[in-house]
């Protein structure tokens, strides 16, 4: 009379119990490998965003030096004073280089109005 | 050696343009060549790619639409960790470019297909366009307040010319960076690898002592061309981050 | 087909037999172009198609791609969300139910065992009264039976002093020839038996 209904309940309840705590161990380790993948990600793009600073190592500097020396003859061409103002802007735009590497290695913040540092979010 | 031969290894006949439609307007000459046609495979290819796998709008991808949304999902990632929620407007801006720079890379790859990016025209355009969404968009967010970042704070007043014109170089200098980066590096690439793959042609053609002689630039072909994949994908993915980063200052110069 | 513009470049295809430096260098001894990518008469033809391309891609992006597969991606994650907000939702339910079950299969064992208890108490007391009046009807008869017994005995043992005086009378009328009432032989008799005791 006593151990019917605890019997009977014996082979389902702990069935049940299995899948309730397979489900559990799912749902775990679905998070788990979320998190995982979120960290993966941020390791991929801090590999790849390496690699694209050193590419914009290479051209940046000789980039600021070609727009002022462009810019130089421009002026120079404009106001017939020949070599003077594309020595100027030579030195103005080995300067712009200089700034652009400085800024492309993160050691100089990009050109703000206030103080709002890049990238907070 | 064969003249067919000859002209096939010139390393910079590949970046030949050819008139496929002769179209004149004026006094200029707007034929519709080579490069235009590759620029056009190239969008269609995109167009393809994020076209059909994506019709069945199914929950559970499969492998192209997985791709798809890969790719597009590589790109929100890059604009939103770069600019924030705000910059998330100029999405569509950064996946054409991203997409269109990365297809016009890849199609380069393969033999006889013309490598669009390798046009310093193409690519400035390309620059140009960014750079002047980072101007128009500043200036439509901040009005004329936004030339102040030419004028950074805390200088002392004389100084002042002087550094707004380096400040004003640098700027002038971002799409001249970003065009002659991504030229430069496709176009020594491909040419760096017509030069190996020439050697080896060259180098067989003298008989069995040039075919073992060949072995080793054949070998440096193969890696250049796996390095060449590598660059390919990695310059699209620069000049994207590279607009994310120009595109953050058009959005986030606070007052 | 190839006219104007690839002019400067085809030149490399008649040379008969190419060295490559001289080569390059037959377009720029020409003059025009040197380089294909810098030969600025096709330019106007590149921004054109480039606009034209560049464009249609954009415009496609943002009409068809950013809607749809944008949408896609956010019906999947409120799709995924919502999923596992259930799916937590029917674990706590199923937690509940489990918890109530047994309670209620606590109760009822309590329940059973305190009804098989009380009809345990109640079979003992059952058992404990019958067997206490079974016990008493048996001291009854036996006390009965030892009262029956002890009138016997002293019946018997009476019947014992008379034959032992009758007997006795007898032996003394033998060996004396004497007569003895039955009376004397009977308190002789009991003399003995007080001195035997």
């Amino acid at each position: 009379m006593i151990s019917d209904p605890g019997d009977a309940s014996q082979g389902p309840d702990r069935e049940l119990e299995e899948r309730r705590a397979k489900l559990a161990k799912q749902i775990a380790a679905h998070e788990a490998e979320e998190e995982a993948q979120r960290q993966a990600d941020a390791r991929a793009t801090a590999t790849a965003s390496g690699y694209a600073q050193a590419f914009r190592l290479s051209t940046d500097f000789v980039a600021g030096v070609a727009v002022g020396a462009f810019l130089g003859f421009g002026f120079d061409w404009v106001f017939g004073t020949t070599p003077w103002l594309l020595i100027v802007f030579l030195l103005l735009g080995f300067a712009a280089g200089v700034l652009n590497v400085l800024r492309s290695a993160g050691l100089i913040q990009q050109p703000q109005v206030g103080h709002r540092p890049r990238g907070d979010e | 050696m064969a003249v067919k031969e000859g002209g096939g290894l010139d390393p910079v006949k590949q970046f030949e343009v050819k008139e496929l439609i002769p179209i004149q307007i004026g006094d200029i000459n707007f034929a519709f060549t080579n490069v235009s046609l590759f620029m056009f495979v190239a969008v269609a290819l995109v167009m393809l790619l994020m076209l059909l796998p994506t019709s069945g709008r199914a929950n559970v991808p499969g492998r192209w639409q997985n791709i798809a949304e890969m790719a597009y999902e590589f790109a929100a990632n890059m604009l939103r960790s770069t600019t924030g929620p705000d910059g998330m407007k100029f999405f569509p801006l950064v996946f054409s470019l991203f997409m269109f720079v990365l297809m016009c890379n890849l199609l380069g790859m393969f033999p006889y297909f013309y490598t669009v990016t390798s046009q310093i025209v193409v690519t400035f355009f390309l620059a140009m366009v960014v750079i002047l969404t980072v101007i128009i968009a500043g200036i439509r967010q901040h009005g004329l307040a936004w030339f102040q970042v030419f004028v950074p704070s805390g200088v002392p007043g004389p100084i002042i010319p002087l550094v707004s014109a380096i400040e004003v170089i640098s700027f002038l200098s971002r799409p001249i960076s970003l065009s002659v980066r991504l030229f430069a590096n496709m176009l020594a690439g491909h040419i760096m690898l017509k030069v190996f793959a020439a050697f080896v042609v060259s180098l067989s053609a003298m008989g069995a002592l040039g075919v073992v002689g060949a072995i080793l630039p054949l070998g440096m072909t193969v890696a250049i061309t796996a390095l060449e994949f590598l660059v390919s994908a990695l310059q699209a993915y620069v000049f994207a981050v590279l607009t994310c980063i120009y595109l953050n200052d058009a959005v986030h110069t606070h007052h | 087909m190839a006219t104007a513009l690839a002019q400067e470049a085809t030149p490399s295809l008649a040379v008969p037999i190419p060295q490559t430096q001289e080569e390059v260098q037959v377009p720029i001894g020409e003059g025009e172009s040197l380089f294909p990518p810098f030969d600025a008469e096709a330019w106007p033809s590149h921004l054109l198609w480039i606009v034209i391309s560049f464009g249609l891609l954009y415009i496609f992006v943002k009409r068809v791609v950013v809607p749809r597969v944008g949408g896609i991606l956010e019906d999947r994650r409120d799709r995924i969300a919502s999923d596992r907000g259930e799916a937590s939702r029917l674990a706590r339910e199923t937690d509940g139910v489990i918890s109530a079950y047994e309670a209620e299969l606590a109760a009822a064992r309590q329940k059973a065992y305190s009804i098989a208890q009380a009809r345990r108490d109640e079979i003992k007391s059952e058992l404990a009264a019958k067997q206490s009046e079974t016990e008493a009807e048996l001291n009854k008869k036996i006390a009965d039976a030892e009262v029956q017994i002890a009138a016997r005995r002293d019946a018997a043992l009476a019947d014992v002093d008379e034959i032992a005086a009758q007997a006795s009378q007898a032996i003394v009328e033998q060996l004396t020839g004497m007569s003895l009432s039955s009376d004397d032989a009977l308190s002789a008799v009991r003399k003995a038996e007080a001195g035997n005791a």
